[in-house]
């Protein structure tokens, strides 16, 4: 990429930005941050939780909340400084100069008023339009950002309208005022897969067009492989490394960003995740010198880590790649980490060993009552579901939200009763088990859930958090109880006086290290995981991804693995099943699932996820899904995914295609899933 | 939304007919009005010709059945202690009241909600702590001692206001004040903590980044959005200061509403006029919430789905 010789659009030097603390102390949130954004350009800034980069995009926006102050620093747009502008002077630069898009669109509109209203004002404010323009601009603006049946949509209400609507909305309401710099921050996370791919495709697109430089703000090194001109890592307030998209993908020269890409499943092909040891630091705890330096495996405890910040600066003259690290001419000599290739993960001896079998397995709600005013609807969750876990094996449920993930999971846990339909676990029906025989299984099959938080229970203490299923089990005798329990923390990674402490105590990563330490404890046969690494940040994930396969290989364990992010799934499973309105429509070895998916949805889900691998974002082409997911109360006849299948034939609407073998080991869901597969091999590169 | 109005409809109708119903069976388990009726001096044989009379020896269903008959032609019996239909001597006290809580809920509105509001904006700036201890006073002033307090002051010490009774606007401005004490403290504290919530969510910050000024935020997406919130508070208010705040503020008063006649009636042992006034605020109350609740459902569509 060439660098622009022109005025950036937006040149924030030394921003500082602090909170005020407990007990007088002086939390930063962004700790003296410096950058350039010039017209058209993209630049991500990439980072965990806690890292600043939210802040950092607020401090831009001079929305940093109450108490917040910045307190250092300027941040100009067009050459001019903004901050501490009074609020009028500031309220006629957002919207117009710059826009700011957030990442749960729900929340950001207003709930009482109609999108086009919502829009309207925008371009009320910014532009001098009677009301007849100003309903032709947002009926232009929101064709703009592809908003199907536009003159429909102004007049709906937020909550009528899906996620990706909205977010495409705002996106329209940000643009109203013709602004030459959009923030989007976090943009897609609250969407699903196919949509995010979508709102992604039009936020470049729209950079494009308009020369409008775009500042993404995301800790998904995926999105930012396929998106970004520029790159900034930031790490606990800090800048820590700058540079173009393949400086940092291919070049870094930090250890915190090696670690992170090493972190994140799919990064050249690794087998085994990196990771960084220890956790993202809290504001206000944040070490001093370098704040990466009790992480790092360079520092290797060198006293200026420890002692002295270290200066952001280019290794060579000319170079705009710009590192905070005292030894990085150490990095860049050094090698990329080998590739530590380990057996994957194999089923090889145990592949006659039936563990579950799930046999047209169905759940109706009835939702609303008799009383309630609200009309009775019969929603289909999950629809004639049957499929087989073996021995040692992971499966993973793969599907947009509302496709019948979890609801399949609870039945699998005997946590929900089956409409019909039955769960057989090691040959014996669920459903015929008496009280302690469904005591006995519970002990069989463990959960472990996303939201470690709401998972554990906050008034016990670890000892007795992880040895309660054993007391449910009948282990009768305390001291073994307890015994068992400081063997499982030591299984997972924690300490022993760690038993005496409280759920508060620990961080995300570690409580998801304590949830697993319990679902192991009755030394179950399957662990149901639901989303078990979502709720973590990319360093952290990439510990428990590796825990879980150690866990697997060590017990011989099988997993039920429901996760929304493909790269994970990829990493972690033997065979997946693909779930699309309460039905699978495809069930696949993970081996060739990813390279060739067969039924069509499969296909747009693949093409929708990212790897944090610039050059294969780059090759490929995204099948994007037009129309949303039908309401599961109201299901399309024939094959459910017709309304969306770009492949649809007037059979589609009216034959329910049978999930049926399509292939070793594969089972397809489709009228025409050859089609599906050469459109594949055409089009998508390798994930 | 038409749906929704239905079943909202036929909601408030069932609440008018369970009323109906507990009202009617509660009053004939708790007393005889036969013995109310008669002088301590009357014969046994006395009381069989009256309760024959009156219908009261056939069995309770069937006297059930008479008694909702009557109630749809608007007769609710007669009074023990006038001696005349109870329908018509409620009905005469109802404008009285309903003058009285309209006008003490409307105030309550008027200076409640934008302390609350002008607190909730900037918790813990010094306007929210002058809201919130003005909130607090208000809540902890029992209103009938209040209404004492406001005649000595008002009425006694400085000749400004008549004491009591019933008349012009004069008249009105001591009770709606002592009325409107409680509704209105209630009102700026639902109003304080409604604002607070709303401003911390996104859509609020992302109404500023589209470039809104701060008082055009709060009156254009702010305040619609803790609408809701305020009207079902406010029919509430108005439920109790029509039911029970005050009764004890038109005896302090002198006021000749509904309230004041609860308590004649209940000195008098007026069983069926106490029923009448029962059901008829009961009526009033469900059908004034029920078209809160519309209101509600307009303001906010989601509510209605």
């Amino acid at each position: 990429m060439t660098i622009p010789q022109q005025q950036p659009v937006l040149s924030v030097k030394n921003l500082e930005t602090l909170f005020p603390g407990r007990r007088g102390r002086v939390l930063k949130a962004v700790d003296g941050v410096s950058f350039d954004i010039f017209p058209g350009e993209r630049v991500a800034i990439v980072g965990e939780s806690g890292s600043g980069k939210t802040m950092t995009a607020l401090s831009v926006m001079g929305l940093v909340p109450r108490p917040g102050t910045i307190s250092h620093g300027s941040v100009e747009i067009d050459g001019r400084n903004v901050v501490g502008l009074p609020s009028r002077a500031m309220s006629r630069i957002r919207g117009r100069e710059m826009s700011i898009v957030f990442q749960d669109p729900l929340g950001a509109l207003n709930p009482l008023r109609t999108i086009g209203s919502q829009i309207r004002e925008t371009l009320l404010l910014h532009h001098d339009l009677d009301s007849q323009q100003a309903d032709a601009r947002v009926l232009e603006l929101l064709d703009q950002v592809g908003m199907a049946d536009s003159e429909l949509r102004v007049r709906q209400y937020p909550h009528q309208l899906s996620g990706g609507m909205n977010q495409r909305a705002m996106i329209a309401s940000a643009l109203a005022g013709e602004p030459k710099l959009l923030l989007a921050d976090e943009p897609t996370t609250a969407l699903d897969a196919t949509t995010a791919a979508g709102v992604l495709e039009l936020l470049r697109d729209l950079s494009e067009q308009r020369n409008m430089a775009v500042l993404l703000i995301t800790h998904d090194l995926g999105v930012v492989a396929g998106f970004a001109d520029r790159v900034l890592i930031m790490y606990a307030g800090n800048i820590v490394e700058q540079g173009t998209l393949d400086e940092v993908f291919y070049a870094s020269q930090h250890p915190y960003t090696r670690g992170l890409l090493s972190s994140v499943p799919g990064y050249r092909g690794r087998t085994r995740l990196q990771g960084i040891p220890g956790n993202v630091p809290e504001l206000g705890k944040i070490p001093t010198g370098c704040p990466f330096h009790p992480r790092c495996t360079l520092s290797q405890e060198r006293e200026a880590c420890s002692s002295t910040k270290p200066e952001f600066r280019s290794l060579s003259p000319d170079s705009r790649h710009f590192t905070a690290c005292h030894f990085a001419e150490e990095i860049v000599e050094e090698p990329e980490a080998e590739e530590t290739d380990q057996a994957q993960q194999g089923l090889a001896e145990s592949e006659d060993s039936l563990l579950l079998r799930v046999n047209g397995l169905s759940k109706v709600f009835d939702v609303g009552s008799t009383i309630s005013v609200r009309r009775r609807q019969r929603i289909k969750a999950v629809d004639g579901v049957s499929f087989e876990i073996r021995r040692g094996e992971t499966v993973a449920l793969v599907g947009e939200s509302g496709s019948g993930k979890t609801t399949t999971a609870r039945m699998v846990l005997g946590l929900i009763q089956p409409t019909s339909g039955d769960v057989e676990f090691r040959g014996e029906r669920v459903a015929a088990l008496d009280k302690d025989g469904l005591r006995l299984l519970r002990g069989r099959v463990q959960v472990v859930f996303q939201n470690s938080d709401g998972a554990l229970d906050p008034r016990m203490r670890i000892a007795d958090v992880v040895s309660e299923p054993l007391l449910a089990q009948r282990v009768k005798s305390k001291a073994e109880r307890r015994s068992r329990a400081a063997d499982l923390l030591d299984q997972v990674g924690l300490k022993p006086a760690d038993l005496e402490k409280y759920p508060t105590q620990f961080s995300g990563g570690q409580k998801q290290r304590i949830s697993i330490a319990r679902a192991l404890s009755p030394e179950p046969d399957l662990i149901v995981c639901d989303e078990p690494v979502t709720a973590l940040d990319a360093s952290v994930q990439a510990q428990i991804l590796n825990l879980l396969n150690d866990i697997k290989q060590d017990r011989a364990i099988s997993y039920l693995l429901i996760a929304h992010d493909l790269s994970v799934v990829r990493h972690m499973s033997d065979r997946v099943l693909v779930m699309y309105l309460g039905k699978i429509v495809e069930e696949s070895p993970a081996a060739t699932f990813f390279e060739q998916p067969h039924h069509p949805y499969s296909l747009a889900l693949v093409s929708a996820s990212h790897t944090p691998d610039p050059e294969s974002e780059r090759a490929r082409d995204r099948i994007i899904l037009s129309g949303t997911l039908p309401s599961l109360a109201d299901p399309p006849p024939g094959c459910s995914f017709h309304t969306r299948c770009w492949k649809a034939q007037e059979i589609c609407r009216t034959d329910e295609p049978p999930l049926e073998p399509a292939g070793p080991d594969r089972r397809v869901a489709c009228h025409f899933p050859e089609a599906a597969h050469e459109f594949a091999g055409q089009s998508i590169g390798a994930l | 939304m038409t749906r929704y109005l239905i079943g909202r409809l036929g909601r408030t109708i069932l609440v008018v007919l369970g009323l109906v119903t507990v009202t009617f069976f509660l009053s004939r388990s708790v007393s005889d009005p036969v013995q109310l009726m008669l002088p301590l001096s009357a014969t046994p044989e006395d009381h069989a010709r009256l309760r024959t009379e009156l219908g009261l020896d056939e069995p309770l269903p069937a006297q059930f059945v008479t008694y909702l008959g009557d109630l749809a032609q608007g007769d609710m019996g007669v009074s023990i202690w006038q001696g005349t239909p109870t329908l018509p001597l409620v009905l005469e006290r109802l404008p009285a009241s309903l003058k009285l809580a309209a006008a003490s809920v409307a105030l309550a509105i008027l200076v409640g909600l934008p302390i609350g509001v002008l607190g909730g904006m900037r918790p813990g700036s010094w306007m929210d702590k002058a809201s919130t201890i003005s909130s607090s006073l208000s809540l902890a002033v029992p209103d009938f001692w209040l209404g004492i307090l406001l005649i000595y002051l008002f009425s006694v010490q400085l000749p400004w206001l008549p004491t009591s009774g019933y008349g012009g606007i004069n008249f009105m401005v001591l009770p709606v004040i002592a009325l409107s004490l409680r509704p209105g403290g209630r009102l700026a504290r639902v109003a304080r903590e409604a604002v607070k919530n709303e401003m911390s969510k996104p859509y609020v910050v992302a109404a500023e980044a589209k470039g809104l000024r701060a008082t055009r935020l709060m009156m254009r997406h702010v305040i619609k959005n803790i609408l809701v919130v305020v009207v079902t508070v406010v029919g509430y208010d108005f439920l109790f200061v029509f039911t029970g705040y005050a009764i004890g503020v038109e005896t302090v008063f002198d006021w000749p509403g509904v309230g004041r006649l609860a308590v004649q009636a209940t000195l008098n042992q007026d069983l069926t006029l106490i029923s009448t006034i029962v059901i008829v605020t009961g009526v009033l109350i469900a059908v004034v919430n029920m078209l809160l609740d519309l209101l509600a459902a307009t303001i906010d569509r989601r509510i209605s789905l």
